[in-house]
């Protein structure tokens, strides 16, 4: 099991390694980021200021070193309007996201599995079909407008919940609920066709011969056998929850690094967005490293081989 | 080999058995009027090929016909004087496993992969027969023993994925005698394995039964393994039985044609032919059967009667019948 | 299980619940709506999408107080007809979809094939490069793009083609793993065809059924995307009507003037909810394996 651990993590370094490689190169690709940092009209002597002072006038190469020694450093450049070194500002917003990120993975997760599961299991039944109805609507649904609508309704209307910034634990509940309705949807289809195909196997059918209670063979062998394409579905969510959060944030005016990206982008600082999108996408890859381990946890085949 | 002992009441019959699969294009009779009896300690062989309904009679018989589309229509199953077919849910659970154990095809995957194979046997007991842990485990080392798997202690905390066919095979074999059932359904219990180990489950089962007394329905369309295990058989074709006898009236007087024909298909070792002998045609597509006899497209004597209508069973011989208008 | 007190269950009942099959006109009836709108929205849209007259200024819908006939779905800021603008912002839908899915679904079912084909370094590193990508939550790599690129409608539809094609060439290239080993290609290659014409002339045409799947399911998918986009100010710009730029601008009056945010969205709901409905049901029609759910 050991090998698989350490086989794992390597591969979560070197996909690490890969998306740094390839932001470096889109950026460098795409248009010269001086350009694009001042605005069109700006004169050639700025240009070379502006270049000069990010390094932007050596040869590729060095560049390509400097970026990944300077990164090592947890240098990944100042913020062009904040005056402060990017990594600095994007880390004093993650506690935001990560707690409305996490919040609605657990209320998707939860939710989500028992709706798929009741839905397998009343197979047919006009709770079927609602549910499934109800996932369907779910993935349909913009979540930016979910998430006005939800503020018109219990913000504006009925006046329950608050509608903007971070200063109470139920500040979460609009903001959460708006990211999570996608994933729960997505979840509760899969859980219930997973479950399906597992109550239909041989094994299933071996352990209801036995004489196991239903309530057994369901949760303690179905769910368990049904639950690695759900825990890798779940995984693969969470990089659509992150970006999500970018427009959640923005709606619920809630202090995360999803806002810090589109303010950044209107001021046009790039080394912000830089830093953002390499944050987020180590924080996909840990998540996806962890769900593997979790793996290892459930099917021993993976352990012992 | 004997046959089975004087005759007490059945220990298990199954009347005018009816199961059918319900699809958007049409029913299609699996079993469509399946009756026989199980005495105390007999070993009977069910055999037809593959599609036959065999598989699915023993899950009827069960209550586990695959849902949504299988539905149990019609017929008895009488066990111990009560009609498994009016039992509640819970009632049923209770006899599954402790009264009527199965073994199924594919040992490979048969068992949870996920859990051990001590547990997955324990669980067989566990619900029937409450124990502790303690006792659950030396129940289960000694199961594991009988069935004679080597080092039981040790294999008992080893997952699916350890062990090889034959050894699965005698696991799941250990979790149905576990509570000793008085019927014992083993589903092609050897068609997956390789031969030398199918001689080797085969004999298991044999020693078993003799041990225990159990009555074991033997579900196979290997005419050979029929020929060492059973007492009797019952030969299945297209959803129904056509013909019933004692293994030697069987094998040296078989009456209906299907049967006659089965029989000479089998090659003799050292007797050479100049050619394979093979029933011509295929089995009916069990969607819209027939009408009459459902062997009469491929076979070779049949009268007017035969496609008019189906036979009805005709007693040939004590403990012989025979669904087939040459004798009825 | 079987149904009555004696557990065995009336054939009758069986067969008839069997055999109803249910169509999707729900979900046909939304997407002919949504296409027919996108199409020929310009003949019937009562007013000028962008004729502005402050005098109408956000009037709220006909059945309201102070609403008129004249304008059905009430006006914005400016006195747009809010109806008009939402059946010409189906039109920028369909066009992103459209020209979006052709451009990732090119370049995702072209690497699926190559991968999954090729298998060995080829499928390695495609497949790496795919997983990277992957890995960069999509609307943040759509910001990173947009930021270097700039906004517009042409510039999103770009974005869009160019982060959207990881699935299909992950689905592809599974299709293709099992393919391959299937006996109709190691015929093609005895008979002497050439790599491509393997590729295009025999493999593709087995995957066309998935990859129309996938399209179907994916269109709901873009339209969200672009709305998204818009919204953020990353991608239609002002005056063109479309549903996320809509639902941006109207989202400063929320408390004023509900209809602002509420019918964009009601359109993006009813439009993506008939393609994925669709894309269901042919997925069941054209893939057995996975009816019966």
């Amino acid at each position: 099991m050991k090998r698989y651990f350490i086989k794992r993590i390597l591969q979560a370094v070197v996909t690490i390694l890969l998306i740094m490689v390839l932001i470096f190169f889109l950026s460098r690709a795409l248009g010269d980021p001086a350009v694009l940092f001042l605005s069109e009209d700006a004169g050639p002597e700025q240009l070379e200021i502006l270049r000069e002072s990010f390094g932007l006038d050596k040869p590729i190469w060095v560049q390509f070193v400097r970026y990944f020694t300077s990164a090592a450093r947890g240098d990944f450049g100042r913020s062009f309007k904040w005056e402060e070194p990017a990594l600095g500002l994007v880390l004093s917003r993650v506690p935001a996201t990560m707690q409305l990120a996490i919040t609605a993975v657990l209320f998707s997760a939860t939710f989500g599995i028992t709706l798929g599961v009741f839905t397998a299991l009343k197979r047919d039944t006009w709770l079927d079909r609602f549910g499934q109805s109800l996932a369907l609507f779910g993935q349909a649904l913009p979540h930016f407008w979910l998430g006005l609508m939800l503020i018109l309704l219990f913000g504006v209307h009925l006046k329950w919940l608050p509608i903007s910034g971070r200063e109470h634990l139920s500040n979460v509940i609009m903001p959460a609920l708006t990211l999570s309705a996608f994933t729960l949807a997505s979840v509760t289809r899969l859980t219930r066709s997973s479950m399906l195909d597992v109550l239909n196997s041989e094994y299933i059918k071996m352990v209801r011969i036995k004489g196991v209670p239903e309530r057994t063979v369901i949760l303690r062998h179905g769910l368990r056998n049904a639950a690695v394409p759900i825990l890798t579905l779940i995984a693969l969510q969470f990089s659509y929850l992150l970006g999500g959060s970018v427009i959640v944030e923005t709606i619920f005016a809630w202090p995360g690094v999803g806002r810090l990206a589109i303010e950044a982008f209107f001021r046009r600082d790039f080394p912000v967005i830089q830093v953002v999108v390499l944050f987020m996408s180590f924080v996909f890859v840990f998540m996806n490293l962890l769900v593997d381990l979790l793996y290892a946890w459930i099917d021993p085949r993976i352990r012992f081989r | 080999m004997t046959s089975s002992a004087a005759p007490q009441s059945p220990l298990l019959s199954v009347e005018d058995l009816k199961t059918y699969f319900f699809s958007p294009r049409g029913v299609v009779k699996a079993v469509d009027g399946v009756s026989f009896t199980l005495n105390r300690g007999e070993i009977v062989g069910l055999v037809g090929e593959s599609g036959c309904g065999k598989s699915i009679t023993s899950l009827a018989l069960m209550r586990l016909v695959p849902q949504p589309a299988g539905k149990i229509v019609g017929g008895r199953v009488m066990l111990a004087g009560r009609d498994l077919m009016t039992l509640s849910e819970e009632e049923m659970r209770g006899v599954r496993g402790k009264r009527l154990a199965m073994i199924l095809q594919d040992p490979m995957v048969s068992l949870d992969p996920l859990f051990r194979v001590g547990d997955q046997i324990a669980e067989a007991i566990r619900y029937h027969e409450p124990a502790s842990k303690k006792t659950l485990r030396e129940r289960v080392v000694e199961l594991l023993r009988k069935v004679k798997v080597p080092s039981p202690e040790v294999r008992a905390d080893d997952y699916p994925f350890q062990f090889s066919g034959g050894m699965s095979q005698r696991c799941l074999i250990a979790a149905g005698i576990s509570c000793r059932p008085d019927v014992l359904i083993a589903d092609e219990p050897t068609t997956a394995l390789d031969v030398t180990i199918q001689a080797q489950i085969l004999r298991l089962l044999r020693d078993i039964q003799e041990e225990s007394g159990t009555a074991v329905i033997l579900i196979t369309h290997d005419l050979a393994v029929v020929a060492q295990l059973c007492h009797r058989v019952l030969v299945m074709y297209a959803g129904r039985i056509i013909e019933q006898a004692g293994i030697y009236d069987l094998f040296e007087n078989p009456a209906h044609p299907y049967a006659q024909g089965l029989i000479r298909s089998v090659p003799v070792l050292g007797r050479r032919v100049p050619e394979l002998f093979t029933i011509e045609g295929q089995p009916p597509n069990l969607m819209n059967p027939p009408v009459g006899c459902s062997f009469a497209p491929r076979c070779d004597r049949k009268k007017e009667i035969c496609e008019k209508q189906y036979p009805n069973e005709t007693e040939i011989a004590p403990g012989h019948k025979v669904r087939c208008w040459l004798y009825g | 299980m079987t149904s009555t007190r004696s557990h065995l269950t009336d054939e009758k009942k069986a067969l008839k619940k069997a055999q109803q099959r249910r169509y999707p006109i729900f979900a046909f009836v939304l997407l002919a709506l949504f296409l027919v709108t996108a199409l020929f929205g310009p003949w019937f849209a009562p007013h000028d999408p962008n004729a502005q007259d402050l005098s109408k200024s956000l009037r709220p819908p006909f059945w309201s107080e102070n609403g008129s006939t004249e304008n059905l779905l009430g006006t914005d800021s400016l006195g747009r007809d809010y109806l008009s603008r939402i059946i010409y912002g189906a039109r920028v839908s369909l066009l992103v979809s459209v020209v979006a899915i052709c451009i990732c679904g090119s370049i995702g079912v072209l690497l699926g094939l190559l991968s999954g084909y090729f298998g060995g370094w080829t499928d390695t590193l495609i497949m790496r490069f795919t997983d990277t990508w992957m890995s960069i939550p999509a609307l943040v790599l759509a910001i990173a793009f947009v930021s270097l690129l700039g906004p517009g409608l042409r510039n999103v539809i770009l974005v869009i083609g160019i982060t959207a094609w990881t699935g299909y060439a992950r689905i592809v290239r599974g299709e293709v793993l099992s393919l391959k080993t299937l006996d109709f290609v190691s015929l093609a290659r005895a008979a002497g065809c050439s790599e491509p014409r393997i590729l295009f002339s025999h493999l593709l045409p087995n995957v066309v059924n998935t990859i129309i799947i996938l399209v179907t399911l994916d269109i709901g998918r873009i339209i969200i995307w672009e709305a998204a986009l818009s919204f953020l100010g990353l991608g239609v710009q002002h005056p063109t009507p479309a549903w996320g730029l809509m639902l941006a601008s109207g989202r400063k009056f929320i408390t004023s003037a509900w209809w602002l945010v509420t019918f964009p969205g009601v359109a993006i709901l009813m439009t993506v909810l008939g393609a994925n409905l669709t894309g269901n049901w042919l997925r069941d029609v054209l893939d057995p394996k996975q009816k019966l759910r």
